[in-house]
């Protein structure tokens, strides 16, 4: 036992009394994403392991357990340890992120935002976003022509702190008061969670039968919302807009659950920020915004359907 | 009167103990402070600069300060053969009253962000809100599983569920993002004479509950209740009592970890802490503590902490993918807490 | 005439129509081993019971010393020198022998320490060291739990503790019902040394043979009722049999 102990400090003080200056040909990029297992960031994270292999740039990607930040955070300190030339990061919170993101700045390590963003973008190099503004624009236009311009419609979304829903509310809310004959109900709110969505859109149905549409500001609410419709027996009937174009989603459209997708493009997105990282390495200045596309896809369009969604298997 | 008859024999007294029986005692066998040591060996030789850097590992410490209190708590419960399942329910709401309360006596608008300019009186204000919340919910768990009978494991699932809806019914499901500036500078990213200040209050919490539950009183009825609540209850003593307060120290530690969370994360992470419990269970396990009760020690707690931790961190360090980290945690947990098993059962035979 | 440390005169103890125990006479004396037997429905432990705090007798008077006294609960009991060993011995199986010996009433050391709750181990694993010795017993080690000890050192832990506290009698409730042989004659041996350190027993029994062997006096009942009384002298399995069976009335006897 101490012979083992004596062997371990050895080692460990041979490891740490060697360099730890970040070398000036610090090819290492690291990708934290904002969870595991969702296929916006899946597809993200294939563009960017795509355009990191064609840049000869060495990418890691980690993601923690949940969406939020005392998931988030451990994973980003130990990111920070191993010292990469840059950090692109989905932040879980526009606020708690701050600390331990500043902490990576401080240690050299230059940052992109990638989907979110937080409340101090001060040291960050470039926000790589999509309009989410354009977006929540979009869909009430869309919303408006599915409904006919009457009825009542709610939105289902995350609790605010997360800057793109947030933005995304907004635009749909301030849009939608261009359409007076549509009554809005207001935003219900579930944590990335199907099962809640399912039962909001349930109990709205209970509560409203004159519910008209609704506009679901993400995949996994998606996802919730359209089993909640099956469940009470008014998919096709209620009409759904919907953000991102999981393949769950994209299925939707197809038969008819779903009327309109608000689809980004996640690889797209992983593609630009990686090229932004293979900049940054250079010593080039970014824009401090980067936007990325963003369309609305309508019922019938399976061309566009298929070209934008979203797969986690890197095909 | 009979003398005993001669072909009794009698066993031969106790060898003297040795130092390092003493220390396995402690350590809930030796074994998991072992595997401790491997890990930290192993990684620290993989990736000596990185995993071994004294940023990252007074990284680690941090990470596990609020963990670590939240599962000193558990650890009474566990002893006493229960389970407190509402501790990261209890957290965050005792986290939200805090914030709040500190937000209205800062008098700053309830839609701040970032922090707000007050005074330690007032952040004192709120830590003993967060505590006094705690200790209430803890109490409660305690008086119905105590008093009323209902087992554990339901009740703590009830106040988990009413916590978390209090919870979200304060703040309308927003979290509060405005804390005090001195909290968040000082006890969030502060240090104490070079240490972290959330890895001091961690410490200081353990060690003392530590001390009261290994050589107090209140300490040994702990175990009585959870090795035989009968026995324990026939010797005379009140365990109604003593149930209740082990559940409020569960819930008041709660309190704790929810100042700390504040202070760390500068907003209230209402979404968050879902797993807490889940997390403080296996740790306490892990650290050798029998779910059946009667069994463990806060410094296998301490282990079992730091354990899942440093795999975390170690994983992510040498890049392995994000989904075999979560298989290869469940593993570890698992075979750890097999041999774990397989040791004690020698030890009884 | 020696006064009975313990006394219960004219017992009736009726659940209902069914009559547990019907005008029953009881008494332990200073420095005996008294068996109590009779069949299963006779009525012992029910008598026990009241004897010990736990249950309240419908009539009848019970005596401490010469003086009558009422229980309301085992803690009445244990207050004057009473204690029972149940069956299942209510011990915590994972604690020490030492911190079963002083479960509920623990030590606590000296000074500002003491009145903060600290417990005053070496004191306390001295004096159950000292107290096993004193009754004989020797456990293969005291730092283990009392789990893993043999069933004969588990009932001798709680013989022990009940010794330490009680002053007056001790009840046990078949203390060798789950013991072997050897194991059995061990603890035979800690209640004479028990009923010699001054407190006396007071064991119901099913095994006539242990009764007769270990007994000072025996006491019968049978169906509610007192059904005889025997000294050890006088005792055999056949008039115990026959007393418990079918309600002669055998030797009567004063101390």
């Amino acid at each position: 036992m101490k012979y083992f102990l004596g062997v371990t400090t050895l080692v460990f003080t041979l490891g740490i009394a060697s360099s730890t200056a970040l070398a000036a040909d610090n090819k290492n990029v690291s990708l934290i994403l904002g969870v595991k297992g969702s296929p916006f960031y899946q597809a993200l994270q294939c563009g960017a392991q795509a355009k990191a292999k064609e840049l000869g740039l060495n990418l890691t990607a980690a993601a923690p357990d949940q969406f939020t930040p005392d998931s988030q955070i451990p994973v980003v300190n130990a990111v920070a340890a191993t010292k990469p030339a840059v950090v692109i990061i989905v932040p879980t919170d526009t606020q708690a992120l701050i600390g331990p993101m500043k902490q990576l700045d401080d240690m050299g390590t230059k940052l992109i935002t990638v989907d979110q963003t937080i409340n101090d973008t001060s040291f960050i190099k470039t926000q790589v976003l999509t309009d989410n503004e354009a977006g929540g624009k979009l869909a009430a236009d869309a919303m408006n022509e599915l409904v006919g311009g009457k009825g009542s419609v709610i939105v289902i979304t995350q609790p605010p702190g997360s800057t793109a829903q947030d933005a995304r509310v907004a635009a749909f809310e301030q849009q939608l008061k261009n359409y007076p004959g549509i009554q809005y109900l207001g935003p219900q709110y579930q944590n990335d969670d199907p099962q809640k969505s399912a039962e909001i859109v349930t109990s709205t149905l209970s509560a409203h039968p004159d519910l008209a549409g609704i506009f679901v500001t993400n995949d996994q609410g998606a996802i919730g919302a359209t089993t909640g419709l099956r469940q009470g027996g008014m998919a096709g009937k209620i009409k759904v807009v919907a953000y991102d174009a999981a393949t769950a989603e994209v299925d939707a459209l197809k038969n008819g659950t779903i009327q309109t997708l608000i689809a980004q493009n996640p690889k797209l997105e992983g593609e630009v920020a990686m090229q932004k990282a293979a900049e940054l390495i250079d010593g080039k200045r970014l824009d401090k915004k980067t936007m990325t596309e963003i369309v609305a896809i309508k019922a019938g369009d399976h061309a566009n359907a298929d070209r934008y969604e979203y797969k986690a298997d890197c095909t | 009167m009979s003398a005993p008859p001669s072909s009794i024999t009698r066993p031969p007294p106790d060898p003297p103990e040795l130092p390092h029986q003493r220390l396995r005692q402690l350590l809930g066998g030796g074994w998991i402070f072992l595997l401790l040591v491997v890990l930290i060996a192993v990684f620290g030789i993989l990736r000596p600069t990185q995993f071994g850097s004294a940023y990252n590992l007074s990284q680690l410490t941090i990470n596990a300060a609020i963990l670590l209190v939240l599962s000193v708590g558990q650890t009474f419960v566990i002893i006493a053969a229960g389970v407190d399942l509402s501790v990261g329910a209890v957290l965050v709401f005792c986290s939200v009253l805090s914030a709040k309360v500190m937000l209205h006596l800062s008098g700053a608008p309830g839609t701040s962000f970032g922090t707000t300019d007050t005074s330690w009186p007032v952040i004192l204000v709120g830590s003993i809100t967060a505590i006094a919340a705690g200790t209430a919910w803890g109490a409660l768990n305690g008086v119905l599983i105590g008093m009323v009978r209902i087992p554990p494991l339901i009740v703590t699932l009830g106040t988990f569920g009413m916590a978390l809806g209090f919870s979200q019914l304060l703040t309308n499901g927003v979290d509060v993002r405005a804390m005090p500036e001195l909290l968040v500078a000082n006890i969030g990213s502060g240090s104490i004479l070079g240490i972290p200040s959330l890895v001091v209050i961690a410490a200081l919490v353990t060690i003392v509950m530590a001390i009261v539950l290994h050589l107090t009183r209140f300490g040994v009825r702990v175990f009585a209740i959870g090795s035989s609540l009968e026995a324990t209850r026939r010797a005379g003593i009140n365990v109604h009592a003593q149930l209740v307060a082990i559940y409020a120290i569960s819930g008041a530690l709660a309190g704790v970890a929810a100042i700390m969370a504040n202070a760390r994360f500068a907003t209230t992470t209402i979404g968050g802490h879902s797993l807490d419990n889940l997390a403080t269970i296996s740790a306490v396990v892990l650290g050798g503590t029998s779910l059946f009760g009667g069994i463990g020690s806060i410094a296998g707690t301490v282990v079992g902490v730091f354990i899942p931790i440093i795999l975390l961190n170690g994983f992510v360090i040498l890049g392995i993918p994000p989904f075999w980290q979560t298989v290869a945690t469940g593993a570890v947990l698992i075979v750890a807490v097999w041999i774990d098993q397989m040791k004690r059962r020698t030890q009884r035979g | 005439m020696t006064v009975p440390l313990l006394e219960a005169r004219r017992i009736c103890r009726y659940f209902g129509h069914v009559r547990a125990l019907d005008g029953v006479d009881f008494a332990v004396y200073p420095g005996e081993i008294c068996a109590l037997i009779g069949d299963n429905g006779a009525g012992k432990s029910t008598l026990v019971k009241i004897l010990s705090g736990a249950d309240s007798a419908t009539s009848g008077e019970i005596l401490v010393a010469g003086e009558p006294r009422s229980f309301h609960s085992p803690g009445d009991a244990q207050a004057v020198g009473i204690i029972t060993v149940y069956q299942d011995l209510a011990l915590a199986p994972e604690l020490s022998p030492a911190d079963n010996l002083f479960l509920g009433r623990e030590l606590l050391l000296p000074g500002v320490f003491g009145r903060l709750g600290f417990v005053d181990r070496p004191t306390m694993r001295r004096q159950s060291a000292e107290q096993f010795a004193r009754l004989g017993v020797t456990l293969r080690s005291s730092r283990v739990a009392v789990s893993s000890l043999s069933g004969g050192q588990r009932q001798s832990v709680a013989i022990a503790r009940a010794a330490m506290w009680a002053n007056r009698v001790i009840f046990m409730d078949e203390p060798t019902a789950a013991l072997g042989v050897i194991q059995s004659a061990r603890v035979l041996d800690l209640v004479r040394q028990v009923r010699d350190a001054g407190i006396a027993v007071v064991i119901i029994s099913h095994n006539i043979p242990q009764v007769i062997e270990i007994a000072d006096r025996i006491a019968v009942l049978r169906l509610g009722r007192n059904a005889g009384q025997f000294h050890r002298a006088d005792a055999t399995v056949e008039n115990l049999t026959a007393a418990m069976t079918s309600g002669t009335s055998g030797i009567e006897a004063g101390p």
